[in-house]
This record gives C-alpha cells, structure tokens and sequence, in this order.
C-alpha cells in the first residue's frame, strides 16, 4: 500500500472507525462505501468499541516479509462490543494461554516492522482483558 | 497556579534480569545489581516503541476524567528514542488519542529530562492562558549498546499527565518549576548512532549530582524552604543508587524518597523515569502533600517541579496503578531480548 493510501487509512486503524449501514444496520470494518448485504450505498461512519471477545485464532509461525521480526504471533478474529467481527492480532500473551470467548481490549502498537527509509505503520491490536 | 489533572502511566509487560544479561557478558550478576541497586528492567514488546508506549500512558491518565479531547490544546513528547530523526512522535499520539488538529505541540529531547521539559511548557502555556489542557508526556525505549554498563539499565516506559487551570479539577498544583543547565559531556548519541556513549567516570559528580543537588538546592534557596518542607521527593533514577545518595546529600530521609523508587523493579524509564517516580507517588498521595520533583537529563540539566496535592485527589477515578503494571511482568531470555530491541539485524 502506499503512503497515501496508508494515511487515508489512519483515523480508522488508529480508532477503530468503520461503516454501518442506514439502510439494513450491517456494520463493516474497515470502512465500506458500499452494502455487500443489502446493496445500498448509504453507509456512515462509525467508531467502533474497544473492547471484544475472542471469535477464533490461530498462531502464526511462518508470516509475511513485513511482520518477520514478530513471530511467532497470533492471529485472531475479535467480535467487538456490539460491533463487527474484525481480524486483528492479541499481543503480549502466548497462543496456549488464549482461549475462545475469551474478553479482550484494544491497544496501540506498530503493525509492521520498521524497514530502513520507509514510514513506520501504527495501529489497534489487542491483549487479553 | 496550574497543575496536574489526571495522570497515566505505562510500562510494558517485559522484563530482562541483570542476571540473564551479565551470563552472556562473563560478569557476575550479583556485584553489578549491588551496585546499581537494580535487578531486573523492563523490556519493550516487538511492536513497541516511544510513540505507542506515550499513547497508552496518555489513554491510561484520559480514562480517569471526563474532559472534552478538543479543549487539549497542547501535547508535548519527551523522549531520547522517538522513532523518527525526522517526523514527530506527537502528532501519531494526538491523532490516535482522538484530539483534533488545534493544538501547539513538539517532541522534545534533552536525554533523560525531556519529559519535565515537556511539563515545563505545558504548565507555562496554562499560566499564560494559551491552553485550557495540555498533556505531559514522557516516554522511552531506551538502548544500552551490548555488553555496555548501561545495558543493564536502559529501559522502557511512559507516564502522562494532564494539566490544567480549574481549581475544582486540579489534583496536584504546581507550586513552582525551575531549571539548572551546563554543557557537561557526560552522554551523548550522535547522528547516526544506534547506540548511546558516555564517559565512563564522569557521570557522577560533575553530571548528575552537581545538576540535580545544584537545581535543588538552587530552588530551597528561591522559595527559602529545606528538605523537610516535603512530603515527599522524587529524582531522577539512571540506577538505584544515584537518588538515595543526591537524597541524603540534600537532607531527605529514606521515607520521603521510597515510595518512588521505581528504579529498583524495572530500571532506567530515561525520559519517564522521574516521571514515573512522580506517578508512584500521586498513586498514594494524600491532600495536602507536598512533592518535589527533580529530574536529570545528560548534557546537562535538571528541572525541579515542586506540587501540592489537593482533596480533588480523592475524586479521581481509579486508573490501573503503577504497581500493578510493574507485577504483570514476563521474563525473557538475552536472546528474546536482542529481538525485541532490534539488536538482531536480519538483513
Ligand atoms: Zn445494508
């Protein structure tokens, strides 16, 4: 992605902000222009709870280029206080000692590793409650 | 007079024993913590630096109160370990806390006293009325070169506090802040250095003490008062042993300086380690005490804040303490730590 790219993408990565609905309610993260549900197009910004439940994981051993220095690491799928189902990484726990259901909260940590001349990319991330 | 709001600290879950690092370099554990007073240090995550680590002690302070993000008119990031040389730490906090784009902001660097320095203007921005709130922060991931002395120090963590002016908010007035400056060599780390130098033997007298006693004392002479007018008191923490004896040197007791000695559970915070210190004790301050503050930061100067907790103390929301986050801790190996520190080059 690129730099502008990336920077359209901060308030939402930085807070959590996605999209809802007004015509069927869906909520989506990241922001959606567009309903894949109902096919309306009248979608508004929403910032979303911080706060969330483990849907699924998994540990990832063997990662892309980007996230290299981080494994191993965990992946997951976190259904957010009345919002969406999102897919974020849980930090500072090992995989062993999560479990599903289980209540998580957001953090603020880098999301890939610095290389050499490029923009360092920040965001939410979660650890177990 | 303005003063402390709210105030959030963090430190992360990470911790390197003295003992795991001196294996490696053939020295004996026991003689190094003897003398530093210090036996463990906090570690930063992999996916951790000065900017996240600011973000989170400022959430932490935020949860406590209720205030209007867009009445923060000034954030100010003290810290040896921004991530850019070029690019501020402050703006990445400000936006990701939620703050809009009216406010006066900078990063600061003056080794480890740029956090007081970032309360500084703070508190002078309120005074002057040209902020209604502004946020102190200081914030490290500090670097001790492998195999260095101060490998067994360096270490990681933020405190942040909001100011204001509101006499019904104010937890803790600022009394008063002054400052004593010199162009000592004592550490330094230059342009394009991964690693910080230092002089060997020279980091004591002429450095540390002749700066955080000097500011002191240069304060007790302004405001004609001595050590047992506080409560309690708080310096900078490069080891565990350099604040007790500045203490003693200017007539405190034990007792006034204990409660922040966060030195002796995780080391070196650089930036946030006077600041820290600071948060151990508001966490058990009573109305009425009195505090004093001074930092140190190399190069030379120390900044000396003196507060007065207020009952309004009593109606702040209990936050995480200092020493709960200090307890959450997990042991890593040196090699785990060369990875979370990015001493290991993969390319
Ligand atoms: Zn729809």
């Amino acid at each position: 992605m690129s730099i502008i790219q990336n920077w359209r993408l901060y308030e939402s990565r930085y807070n959590l902000v996605g999209s809802v609905c007004r015509t069927c309610g869906k909520q989506y993260f990241p922001k959606s222009s567009f309903c894949s549900k109902c096919g309306s197009d009248k979608l508004t910004d929403e910032t979303f709870s911080k706060e969330g439940t483990v849907y699924s994981f998994s540990k990832v051993n063997v990662s892309p280029y980007l996230f290299q220095k981080q494994t191993p690491y965990v992946v997951a799928l976190i259904k957010l206080k009345n919002g969406p189902l999102i897919t974020s990484q849980i930090v500072d726990s090992e995989a062993e000692k999560i479990k599903i259901g289980q209540k998580v909260k957001a953090v603020f940590r880098k999301i890939s590793d610095e290389k050499k001349g490029e923009i360092i990319s920040y965001g939410i991330k979660f650890r177990l409650l | 007079m303005p003063g402390i709001v709210t105030y959030g600290a963090y430190i992360p879950r990470y911790r390197v024993t003295v003992e795991e690092i001196a294996k490696v370099w053939g020295k004996d554990p026991q003689d190094i913590s003897h003398g530093l007073f210090v036996t463990e240090k906090s570690v930063p995550g992999v996916d951790e630096d000065t900017i996240t680590i600011a973000y989170e002690a400022s959430r932490q302070a935020l949860a406590r109160i209720d205030i209007d993000l867009q009445k923060i008119d000034a954030l100010y990031i003290g810290s040896e370990s921004h991530p850019y040389a070029v690019k501020p730490s402050s703006v990445t906090v400000a936006t990701a806390l939620g703050i809009d784009n009216h406010y006066f902001t900078a990063d600061l660097e003056f080794a480890c006293k740029a956090g007081t320095a970032a309360m500084q203007i703070v508190s002078s921005l309120l005074a002057c009325r040209k902020a209604r709130y502004g946020l102190a922060i200081g914030a490290d991931t500090a670097q001790g070169k492998p195999g260095d002395a101060l490998e067994y120090t360096a270490a990681a963590g933020g405190a942040a506090f909001v100011m204001g002016s509101k006499r019904e908010e104010v937890i803790a007035e600022v009394e008063d802040y002054a400052s004593f400056a010199s162009d000592t060599p004592d550490f330094w780390r230059g342009k394009y250095n991964k690693y910080p130098s230092h002089s060997e033997r020279f980091t004591g007298m002429p450095a540390y003490f002749k700066h955080v006693v000097g500011a002191t004392e240069h304060y007790f002479k302004k405001a004609k008062c001595l050590a047992k007018d506080f409560d309690k008191a708080v310096f900078h923490m490069p080891n565990g042993k350099f604040p007790r004896v500045a203490a003693k040197v200017l007539g405190f007791k034990e007792s006034q300086i204990k409660d922040s000695l966060v030195v002796d559970l995780i080391g070196n915070t650089y930036s946030a380690s006077s600041l820290l210190g600071l948060v151990r004790v508001l966490d058990k301050a009573k109305p009425g005490e009195r505090i004093l503050v001074t930092s140190y930061g190399s190069g030379s100067g120390s900044d000396v804040f003196v507060f007065k907790v207020t009952d309004n103390i009593k109606n702040l929301r209990k936050g995480q303490k200092l020493n709960s986050m200090i307890k959450d801790k997990k042991y890593l190996s040196y090699g785990e730590y060369c990875k979370h520190t990015g001493k290991i080059v993969q390319n």
